[in-house]
C-alpha cells in the first residue's frame, strides 16, 4: 500500500469493500510514524491506542454490514493548537508544556461523530506564529522534501505528516498563510475556507478576526470531502455563520470559467523559475478555453504592512490570559502564595513560557495600541484592510477567482530567514490578504522548481468556497495532464 | 500625516521594495522596559537591545501605511459583518460536566474548593 498516495475517497471505498481494515491501516501509517518522524519531527504527540479503539469500533461496524461515514476509519493528523479532550495541547509552547485540553475543539466533535481515527497532534510554530516551524518551542519540523528545508509554516507538521504518509489528511489553522504556505512547500493541497465557515470554538486563539480552521489533504476532492465535515455555524463561536452549501459534485466547464491574474503578485519578489511554473498553468488554461484576465489589487502593496499591526494587536489581547494562575506553566508556588508578588509571577511565568516570536509579537501589538498610537497604527490598519476587502469584492463582481502563486520562492534552508523577523514576514506576503478580507483560498500543487513543489494559490469570493474548490479540481486535472503529457 | 499617493498610480510598483527603502527610528532601551512591562512579560538585560531592535525594524515598516488616502473609509473591526451576536447563558453548554470543571481546576497551580486560588491583588 502506498501510504503517501492514498486519498479519503480511496480508503473508504477499501474500507468498505473489505480490502483492509481500519485497524490494519490505521498500524501502517502508526508504523510509518515509529521508522520516519525522528528524521522529520511532524508530531509532538501520538495517539496510538486511542487511534486503534477508534479504528477497531468502525471495523465493527463495517463487519456488521452498517453504513460508516465518508471520514471514518480514517488516519488524520491534527496541529497542535486544536483541542482534543484528554490530550496534551501545547501550540508548540513552554508555557502549555503541560496542558492537558479539559475538552474538545468543535471541528474535533464533529470528527468524532465522523468516527475518523485521531493518530497524533502535529508541530507549529509556537501558537502559530511563524512560517518555518522553526519556531516550535519543541525543536522544527523538517520537509520531507528535502530534510535540510523548512515545511513551511506555522501548520508545517500538518503538511509534512500529509505529505510524508503519516496520515491520510491533516486539519491545520491559518491567519496569514498558515495552511497554505506550508502545504506550497510540501507540495499536498492545503485550504482555508471563508472566514466564519468554520467554528473556531477549541482553536488556540492567535488574531481572532483572521483565524480560520482548514483541511491538508493530497488532493482538492479531499479538501472538500474533509470542508463538508467540519463547516457549520456553533453556537460557541459568535463568528460562524449559517449557509446553505452547494453541492461540490457538479461539474464545472472550463470555457466558463473567467480567471483573474493581478499584477501585483508578479512583481520582482517573485523568484522567476516559480514564476514561469505558475505562467505556464496560466497558457495552459488559456487553451483549453478559460478566459484570462490581468487585473489590479493595487492595495496588496500594504496587506502586509496592515497585517502586522492587526494581528499582533489581537495576539497582545488573546496571549494574556496565560498569566500563570489558571493553567500552564506558573511561577506560582501553592503553598506560599501570599508571600509572592503578583507581578513577578505575571513577569516571570510569561517570560520563561514565551519564546522569542511570541514575546516580540505580544509587545508589537501592546504599542500599537497603547495610548497615543491607537489611531495611527491600529485604526488606520483596519481602514487599510476595508479597502483591501473592497477590492476583492469589486474584482470578482466580474471574474469567478483570482490565480496567484502562493509563496514568491519554494521551500527555504532552515536558518535562512532567522536573522532578522522581516525577512520572514514577508514569506507570507502573497497570503496575509485573503485573512484580511476574509476570503476563502487554496493552494495546490503545481509542479517543482530544483525538485522543490511549488504552490499556486487560488483565491474565491466570500462563501463561494464550494465553486472555489470545484474550480481547484479543474485545474487540478489540468496541472496533472500536462505534467503527465 | 498621509500623502495623497494614489495607489492605483503604483499598481505595478514591486511589493518588496520599500523593505530596504524606509528609514527606521530606534526604539530606546527604556521604551521597550516600558513596553515589556505593560505586557507583562519578563525579559533579560541582553535581549533588551535585540528587541529593540527587531521592534523598531517592525514598526518601520508598519509606518509605510501612512502612503495610503484613508479619508472617509469606514474601518473594517472584525471578519465579518455580524453584529453583537447573542445566545442565552447556559451552562448545560459547556462546564457542567463534573469531570470536565475537575480538569480544568486541576490545571491550575493552586485551588480551593472548587475556586481558582491567587496570591492577594490589593494589599
Amino acid at each position: 500500500m502506498n501510504l503517501k498516495e492514498l486519498t479519503i475517497k480511496q480508503v473508504h471505498e477499501l474500507l468498505k469493500k473489505k480490502e483492509v481494515s481500519s485497524v490494519e491501516l490505521t498500524w501502517e501509517f502508526l508504523n510509518n510514524i515509529k521508522e520516519k518522524d525522528n528524521d522529520i519531527h511532524a508530531f509532538l504527540s501520538i495517539m496510538e491506542s486511542e487511534a486503534l479503539e477508534t479504528a477497531e469500533k468502525v471495523d465493527t461496524r463495517i463487519s456488521k454490514g452498517e453504513p460508516i461515514e465518508m471520514l471514518a476509519g480514517i488516519p488524520v493528523a491534527i496541529k497542535d493548537n486544536i483541542l482534543i479532550r484528554g490530550g496534551k495541547t501545547t501550540a508548540a509552547s513552554k508555557i502549555l508544556e503541560n496542558y492537558v485540553a479539559p475538552y474538545d475543539a468543535t471541528v474535533i466533535k464533529k470528527l468524532k461523530e465522523e468516527e475518523t481515527v485521531f493518530v497524533g497532534k502535529t508541530n507549529l510554530d509556537e501558537f502559530a506564529m511563524g512560517s518555518s516551524t522553526e519556531n516550535s518551542g519543541f525543536g522544527p519540523t523538517k520537509n520531507p522534501v528535502d530534510l535540510k528545508r523548512v515545511p513551511g509554516g506555522s501548520s508545517g507538521g500538518s503538511a509534512a505528516a500529509v505529505k510524508a504518509g503519516f496520515c491520510v489528511y491533516a486539519l491545520g489553522s491559518d491567519t496569514g498563510g498558515s495552511i497554505r504556505q506550508p502545504a506550497s512547500f510540501c507540495g499536498v493541497v492545503g485550504f482555508k475556507p471563508t472566514y466564519g465557515a468554520v467554528s473556531r470554538h477549541g482553536l488556540i486563539a492567535m488574531a481572532s478576526s483572521l483565524d480560520q480552521i482548514g483541511p491538508i489533504t493530497k488532493n482538492v476532492e479531499d479538501a472538500a470531502l474533509v470542508f463538508e465535515a467540519i463547516r457549520g455555524k456553533d453556537e460557541l463561536d459568535s463568528t460562524s455563520i449559517t449557509r446553505e452549501w452547494k453541492d461540490f459534485a457538479r461539474p464545472l466547464d472550463v470555457e466558463e470559467l473567467k480567471i483573474g491574474v493581478p499584477r501585483e503578485y508578479f512583481t520582482h519578489g517573485l523568484d522567476s523559475e516559480v514564476e514561469k511554473n505558475i505562467r505556464t498553468v496560466i497558457a495552459k488554461l488559456e487553451k483549453e478555453g478559460a478566459k484570462i484576465e490581468e487585473i489590479s489589487l493595487p492595495y496588496s502593496e500594504w496587506a502586509l504592512a496592515a497585517y502586522y499591526i492587526i494581528m499582533p494587536a489581537e495576539v497582545s489581547a488573546n496571549l494574556a490570559r496565560f498569566d500563570g494562575m489558571k493553567y500552564g506553566l506558573s511561577k506560582l508556588q501553592a503553598q506560599s502564595s501570599k508571600l509572592q508578588n503578583l507581578m513577578d509571577i505575571y513577569l516571570k511565568s510569561r517570560g520563561e513560557g514565551f519564546g522569542n516570536e511570541v514575546r516580540r509579537r505580544i509587545m508589537l501589538g501592546t504599542y500599537i495600541l497603547s495610548a497615543g498610537y491607537y489611531d495611527a497604527y491600529y485604526k488606520r490598519a483596519q481602514k487599510v484592510r476595508r479597502l483591501i476587502k473592497d477590492e476583492f469584492d469589486n474584482v470578482f463582481k466580474s471574474i469567478d477567482v483570482v490565480l496567484t502563486p502562493t509563496t514568491p520562492s519554494t521551500a527555504f534552508k532552515f536558518g535562512e530567514k532567522t536573522s532578522d523577523p522581516l525577512s520572514m514576514y514577508l514569506a507570507d506576503i502573497y497570503t496575509v490578504s485573503v485573512n484580511l478580507a476574509g476570503v476563502p483560498a487554496i493552494s495546490l500543487p503545481c509542479g517543482e522548481v530544483n525538485g522543490l513543489p511549488v504552490g499556486l494559490q487560488l483565491i474565491g469570493k466570500n462563501f463561494d468556497d464550494i465553486k472555489l474548490l470545484q474550480i481547484a479540481k479543474l485545474i487540478e486535472t489540468i496541472i496533472k495532464e500536462e505534467r503527465h503529457a | 500625516m498621509g500623502s495623497c499617493r494614489s495607489p492605483k498610480a503604483n499598481g505595478a510598483t514591486t511589493i518588496l521594495k520599500f523593505v530596504l527603502s524606509y528609514e527606521i527610528n530606534m526604539l530606546t532601551k527604556k521604551e521597550v522596559e516600558k513596553i515589556a512591562g505593560l505586557a507583562r512579560l519578563g525579559i533579560s538585560e541582553e535581549e533588551k537591545d535585540k528587541f529593540a531592535e527587531d521592534l523598531s525594524l517592525v514598526l518601520g515598516y508598519v509606518d509605510k501605511l501612512s502612503e495610503v488616502n484613508v479619508e472617509k473609509v469606514e474601518p473594517m473591526t472584525g471578519g465579518t459583518n455580524l453584529e453583537s451576536v447573542t445566545r442565552k447563558d447556559d451552562e448545560s453548554k459547556d462546564i457542567a460536566d463534573d469531570e470536565m470543571k475537575a480538569d480544568i481546576l486541576n490545571a491550575a497551580p493552586d485551588k480551593d474548593n472548587g475556586y481558582f486560588k491567587v496570591p492577594a491583588i490589593l494589599k
